[in-house]
């Protein structure tokens, strides 16, 4: 029998518990599809998003033992989201107290150091920019300068992901090529 | 991998069987009755039981620990199956047979203090009473908590009291009938203390031993 969306997830549910693969790519499918609506405003970097769902979706794959038939499924559902968004919120705040501590460390560190090299290695790099292609030079802009992700920048420039990952690292290379004899 | 990508695997996956928190928490209390019978076996009862048994205190106080442990054992794993529809309330239901013991314990030594005070006087550490906790904690409530981790424990701070409150629980059940010591300094210093400090680690230490 092939699951359409008008059966109830509880019913979808309980086919997927007694074996049935469709049933549960589609209770699957559809905690996405939930997940995506409730979590969307709560996290705004995409990426992270998607990282959140993929969680969420393997957390309830982990708990799918503990859902009983006769239990409403979306508060059971829900349950696991909240405890993966909290978990998430709290690995967050943890990262962005290290990141914190992080730039205080650096900022005392650059101080402390001759201003004069980062000027140099700044105009050095802004020269190697310039004669880059104009393509090269617009996914460093996008990728490392203004920060967006492979897959925005990909979306951007109409490039596939991978061939973004390639050119980039290509372009990288040559821009520490060029970088490094000044530094020695 | 997307997320397509990532259904398709997951819904590719053996299914499992379908766990009831109930037959979790039987299990627990199964194993850890078994061990007490063990203990007891090798220990022996206390001498006095039979006299102790007229006492209405006595039997009270068995039938609150005993209570206890049975209501946190249900409630650590019934806690621990996802659900949005609980009521705030309900994970502290696990703590009440253990307050009322400990009200009666406190009541019961301000009452001797006032009236009695040369019955109460400083015991030493007993390694009987500690050696039987940390037993019960590592046995049955690691067993326990095994138990509930095998769940979905979405408050892992009252999953893991609940667990450890059902190991402390038992241990003091436990040396009710082994230990013929009633003294009132003893019964709060080394069954009253550890029961509340190892509740309240089991409470700190839930979400990282119960992580999943």
């Amino acid at each position: 029998m092939s699951p359409t969306p008008t059966i109830p997830l509880e019913t979808l549910m309980a086919q997927a518990q007694a074996g049935d693969e469709l049933a549960y790519a589609e209770v699957l499918r559809q905690c996405e599809r939930l997940l995506h609506a409730l979590m969307r405003s709560k996290v705004s970097d995409s990426e992270g998003l998607n990282d959140l769902i993929q969680e969420c979706l393997i957390s309830i794959h982990k708990a799918r033992h503990t859902y009983q038939a006769n239990r409403p499924f979306k508060p059971w559902m829900f349950a696991i989201a909240n405890y993966r968004l909290k978990d998430h919120f709290r690995g967050a705040y943890r990262r962005l107290e290290l990141e914190k501590t992080f730039l205080d460390h650096l900022t005392l560190e650059k101080e402390t150091q001759d201003v004069t090299f980062y000027q140099l290695q700044r105009e050095q790099l802004s020269d190697i920019l310039e004669k880059l292609p104009s393509q090269q030079r617009q996914l460093v802009q996008l990728c490392k300068i203004e920060g967006y992700s492979i897959r925005e920048t990909s979306q951007k420039m109409g490039m596939s992901e991978s061939a973004v990952k390639v050119a980039l690292h290509r372009c990288l290379k040559k821009i520490t090529e060029q970088l490094s004899p000044a530094d020695e | 991998m997307n997320n397509q990508q990532l259904i398709d695997s997951l819904s590719r996956q053996d299914c499992q069987a379908v766990r009831s928190p109930w037959m979790a928490s039987l299990m627990g209390v199964g194993a850890s009755l078994f061990f007490f019978l063990a203990v007891s076996w090798y220990y022996g009862l206390r001498s006095d039981l039979a006299d102790q048994a007229l006492e209405p205190l006595f039997i009270t106080h068995l039938a609150l620990l005993g209570g206890s442990a049975l209501v946190s054992a249900a409630l650590a794993c019934y806690l621990a199956i996802p659900r949005m529809d609980l009521p705030r309330w309900l994970p502290s239901l696990g703590f009440l047979p253990l307050t009322i013991w400990v009200s009666s314990l406190l009541f019961q030594l301000a009452h001797t203090l006032l009236h009695y005070p040369e019955q109460i006087y400083p015991q030493p550490m007993d390694r009987f009473c500690i050696q039987s906790f940390m037993l019960f904690l590592v046995l049955p409530g690691a067993y326990m908590l095994f138990q509930v981790k095998r769940l979905a424990p979405v408050l892992p701070h009252w999953s893991g009291a609940l667990s450890v409150l059902f190991a402390t629980s038992m241990g003091n059940f436990a040396l009710m009938l082994l230990e013929s010591n009633d003294n009132l300094y003893h019964q709060t210093a080394w069954h009253l203390i550890p029961t509340i400090m190892f509740t309240l680690g089991g409470f700190f230490l839930g979400p990282k031993i119960l992580k999943w």
